[in-house]
């Protein structure tokens, strides 16, 4: 029994392909062979992955279906005889990109209007935080496991730019790491920095991440960064994908911020809680979840009342310490051993759920592979 | 912290000029973005491009495994022209079945190059991260010398 795993996109720095590449890695721990396909793979990737076209289905095998936006990949899973497990991650709604690319929010709406169709096709879901299993609910679905999405230890924290390291060290930063796009609400972001900056005329900040996906939006941000007057204090430093210098600018920020009007799973937030970094947040799921009481909650439509609250906790050394405390206890739900637990649990759940009865052979195959069930007390 | 870093860095150690740290760090980040790179966020490591070369050669001598009929004329008066017909259908059958052969041979061959491909490029990594230990293990044994105990996670300001 083989793991079919598709995706519509494949490239760096991206949440989802690195995630399926650590479920590669950890199926594979497992004793499952598992190959990627999607529809566009960057060269990154050209030993790793194979165009969705050739994806040959065998009535024996899993297809793992990476869920986010429509995609031409599709069309493989309508035609697939394999067994089909649906890994969602949330469509962004499309009224976040309409404005700025039309294209994608109509990818967005038919990945929308189409995952109630999908609740007869596909035979198990997995979620990554609560948010994304009412979403699966509601439109039908009834048979989950729930994986958090890991932080790629492997990645991080071995190394840093030591170069860098020493600058940003005598800086007080807040970070922020994603692309720019109206759904990470990156204008709100520079609206409360702005009343930061009023009590912390040094403090600055790192927008981190590619901003060649809607120019028009990317615009709007720096015209408020101008108007505002924190030019000089608001770096956009466009997509990182050097680990190194990633690992720096974490390891020396002060807070991670996330705003988001809309997230899944959120990625970064992992991230920093393994930095134990405290994340400033509108309280937006999945961010009670993922972060809990290692946040600053704010409200974001009030930048004036969020600038003084970040600042008093900046000064507050005792209470800034509690939710580094509290945040590196939460670092452990993101690790790669999280994973590999999160990922034998669903084969258990998946052995478990057709126990007793005949099942899809890939099912028969996974009964061998899972491991066995903490015993009932 | 290395001698040579420090003189880099331009500051005034008694108060931090923030404008000239950001522009330093704009400088660093725009010179590095540029930079190919070597490890990607997946932890891969380019195997060797010569050694990629030969592989794809390989994979396109596949390709000329089977050409067409060639046939040099049977030179016999009167019947010759229909000797040569009657031959070259039977090279034209002959190639047909060659040609499935190569077909079968040439996704095989693609198979095995993309397999060898994927070791050379774990073998590099293997190299990469065998580097990256005997570095850490020489900063690790110069801080022990110097007597400062090495840090168990990673540190943050507070």
């Amino acid at each position: 029994m083989r793991i079919h795993m598709m995706t519509p996109v494949l490239t760096t720095g991206d949440a989802i392909g690195n995630y399926a590449v650590s479920l590669q890695r950890v199926f594979r721990k497992l004793g499952v062979s598992v190959r990627l396909y999607a529809d566009h793979i960057d060269p990154a990737f050209k030993h790793d992955a194979r165009p969705t076209s050739a994806y040959r289905p065998t009535g024996q095998d899993i297809l793992y279906f990476h869920y986010s936006i429509w995609s031409e990949n599709f069309t493989a899973l309508d035609k697939s005889t394999d067994f089909k497990i649906m890994d969602y991650h949330g469509v962004a709604p499309p009224h976040l990109s309409i404005d700025f690319d039309p294209k994608m929010a109509a990818l967005c709406q038919t990945a929308i209007d189409a995952l109630p169709k999908y609740a007869s096709v596909f035979d198990w879901c997995v979620y990554h935080a609560e948010n994304g299993r009412w979403d699966l609910e509601e439109a039908g679905y009834t048979n989950f496991s729930k994986v958090r999405l890991p932080v790629d230890t492997a990645f991080f924290g071995i190394e840093e730019d030591r170069e860098l390291s020493e600058m940003l060290s005598r800086l007080e930063y807040i970070l922020f790491v994603g692309r720019i796009v109206p759904q990470k609400d990156v204008l709100s972001i520079i609206r409360v920095f702005g009343e930061v900056h009023k009590h912390r005329p040094d403090a600055c900040l790192f927008l981190v991440g590619g901003h060649d996906v809607l120019p028009g939006y990317v615009q709007q941000v720096r015209d408020e960064i101008k108007r505002l007057g924190v030019a000089e204090r608001v770096r956009m430093t466009d997509k990182i994908s050097n680990r190194a210098m990633l690992t720096s600018l974490y390891r020396h920020a002060k807070f991670l911020v996330s705003l988001s009007e809309w997230e899944n799973c959120c990625v970064p937030t992992g991230e920093a809680m393994f930095f134990r970094l405290p994340v400033i947040n509108a309280g937006a799921v999945p961010l009670p979840e993922n972060v809990g009481d290692a946040g600053v909650l704010i409200d974001k439509t009030d930048p004036v009342s969020a600038g003084r609250m970040i600042s008093d906790v900046w000064d507050n050394a005792s209470a800034y310490q509690t939710l580094q405390e509290n945040a590196l206890k939460r670092s452990s739900w993101f690790t790669d051993e999280a994973l590999l637990e999160n990922v034998g649990k669903l084969m258990t759940d998946l052995a478990a759920a057709h126990q007793g009865q005949s099942a899809h052979p890939a099912i028969e195959a996974v009964k061998s592979f899972a491991p066995a069930p903490e015993p009932q007390q | 912290m290395g001698d040579d870093i420090v003189s880099r860095i331009e500051y005034d150690p008694a108060a931090p000029d923030v404008e000239s740290i950001m522009r330093q760090v704009r400088a660093h980040l725009g010179e590095s973005a540029g930079r190919p790179q070597r490890v990607a966020r997946t932890g891969q490591v380019e195997p060797d491009p010569r050694f990629v070369d030969r592989l794809r050669e390989a994979e396109a001598s596949v390709a000329a495994m089977v050409t067409g009929p060639q046939l040099t004329p049977a030179g016999v008066p009167v019947i010759g022209g229909l000797l040569d017909r009657v031959r070259l259908e039977f090279h034209r059958l002959v190639v047909y079945y060659l040609s499935r052969f190569a077909q079968a041979q040439g996704r095989f061959n693609r198979e095995t190059v993309t397999a060898v491909e994927a070791l050379a490029t774990a073998e590099a990594r293997v190299a990469a991260l065998e580097a990256q230990v005997a570095s850490l293990e020489a900063r690790l044994a110069a801080l022990e010398a110097a007597g400062e105990a090495p840090a168990a996670a990673p540190t943050r300001r507070g």
